[in-house]
């Protein structure tokens, strides 16, 4: 906290100065009035208004902006957490009286509160942004966003091939390159402008040339070939990162759990269908499955697609 | 509602002195004025209005949870 001292003609003001110096705003102002001011007798003895005004650190600053919001608005709440880390604050609402209303479809409401607070602190050059999150909300659905590129990620690490992620908008970009961060052997990069960014993700004993180059020969090679071998039987590496931990939770919680694990079913499916290309294999795996009879006229469809 | 929405311009605006709202009673919805000072009514509508937009939306949810309707107009 910082205090700071004016003086003026008449309290008013000295307060309208302040208020325009530091483009404070009516609801953090406080300050102590130190001496009145008064004209004197006759001219002896005028004395000048002096005042203390007392600011707070940014992030209390922003925290007292979303206690009043959430009071005008009629939500209550046990607490409001606020830390900073670097030009960044968060501000955690917890213990809400309403999180559904809140958090809004898909937590809109949450980040159009988000957006206004950070339009309202944008002019402050101490401050890059303002994350509000509620009873961790925030958290868990970065944590499930990051969860399904993990594979992907570890794949970079295995074979230091980068990729190139599909568009997304910054947020999720952000949340990417936050997550990359604190991964040593992995870096990111932004290539596209504007409305065609795509993060680059490449192993860090690459330099960033070189992972540019590997990413801007082949984006698009890049992006097809991905998020196949996800699904796909053929390529048996990608899924097994991802196996292993559904497996290794499942060990953990129940035993009996193992055998319902989803993506084996699939690569199980796939040798029926001898020597056809994995596009085929996943059309063609769910079909006999329902209805031997619908067999003839998936041959036909192959064969369209050979002749030409 | 009136005061929530003061509250959000002024906090947005760099000129609060100049913000007036006038609130209009419907029979279904109630229809809030808001003028700002001519320097400050880009920082209300925003971007593309995207700051007008998530004052709506603010709005919108608050007195849907009062079981009622409000409707924000900015006047240049």
């Amino acid at each position: 906290m910082n205090s700071i001292e004016r003086t003026g003609a008449s309290i008013e003001e000295v307060i309208r100065n302040y208020k325009k110096e530091f483009k404070v705003k009516e609801w953090e102002l406080r300050y102590d009035v130190i001496t009145r001011p008064s004209s004197g007798f006759l001219g002896l003895g005028r004395k000048k208004a002096k005042l203390r005004f007392h600011q707070d650190d940014l992030h209390v600053r922003i925290k007292h902006f979303v206690e009043k919001l959430l009071s005008e608005m009629g939500v209550g709440y046990s607490e409001l957490k606020s830390k900073t880390e670097g030009k960044t604050v968060y501000v955690d609402i917890i213990g809400c009286s309403d999180p559904g209303f809140m958090i809004g479809k898909n937590g809109n409401m949450l980040e159009t509160l988000q957006f206004l607070v950070n339009r309202i602190f944008e002019s402050e050059r101490k401050l890059e942004r303002v994350y509000l999150d509620l009873d961790g909300y925030r958290e868990r659905k970065e944590a499930q966003f990051l969860r399904q590129y993990i594979p992907q990620f570890k794949n970079v690490e295995k074979t230091g091939k980068t990729i190139t992620l599909p568009l997304m908008n910054p947020a999720d970009r952000r949340i990417i390159h936050k997550y990359i961060e604190r991964v040593k052997s992995l870096k990111t990069l932004t290539v596209g402008e504007g409305e065609t960014k795509r993060v680059v993700i490449f192993s860090s004993r690459l330099s960033e040339k070189d992972a540019l180059a590997g990413a801007d020969g082949a984006p698009a090679e890049t992006k097809e070939a991905k998020p196949r071998p996800q699904r796909s039987p053929k390529a048996a590496p990608p899924p097994t990162p991802k196996e292993a931990k559904e497996r290794h939770e499942a060990a953990q919680s129940k035993k009996p759990n193992p055998p319902r694990v989803r993506p084996a079913a699939k690569p199980q499916a796939a040798p029926e269908v001898q020597s056809e290309g994995t596009e085929h294999a996943q059309a063609a795996a769910p079909a006999p499955r329902k209805r031997p009879n619908r067999r003839p006229p998936r041959k036909k469809v192959e064969s369209t697609n050979d002749t030409p | 509602m009136k005061e929530l929405i003061e509250f959000m311009v002024k906090a947005l605006v760099d000129d609060p002195s100049e913000v007036n709202i006038t609130e209009i009673a419907g029979d279904k919805i109630t229809l809030y004025e808001l003028r700002v000072a001519k320097s400050d009514i880009g920082k209300v509508i925003g971007k593309r209005g995207r700051t007008a937009g998530a004052i709506r939306v603010i709005i919108n949810a608050v007195s849907t949870k009062q079981g009622k309707r409000a409707e924000l107009e900015i006047i240049e």
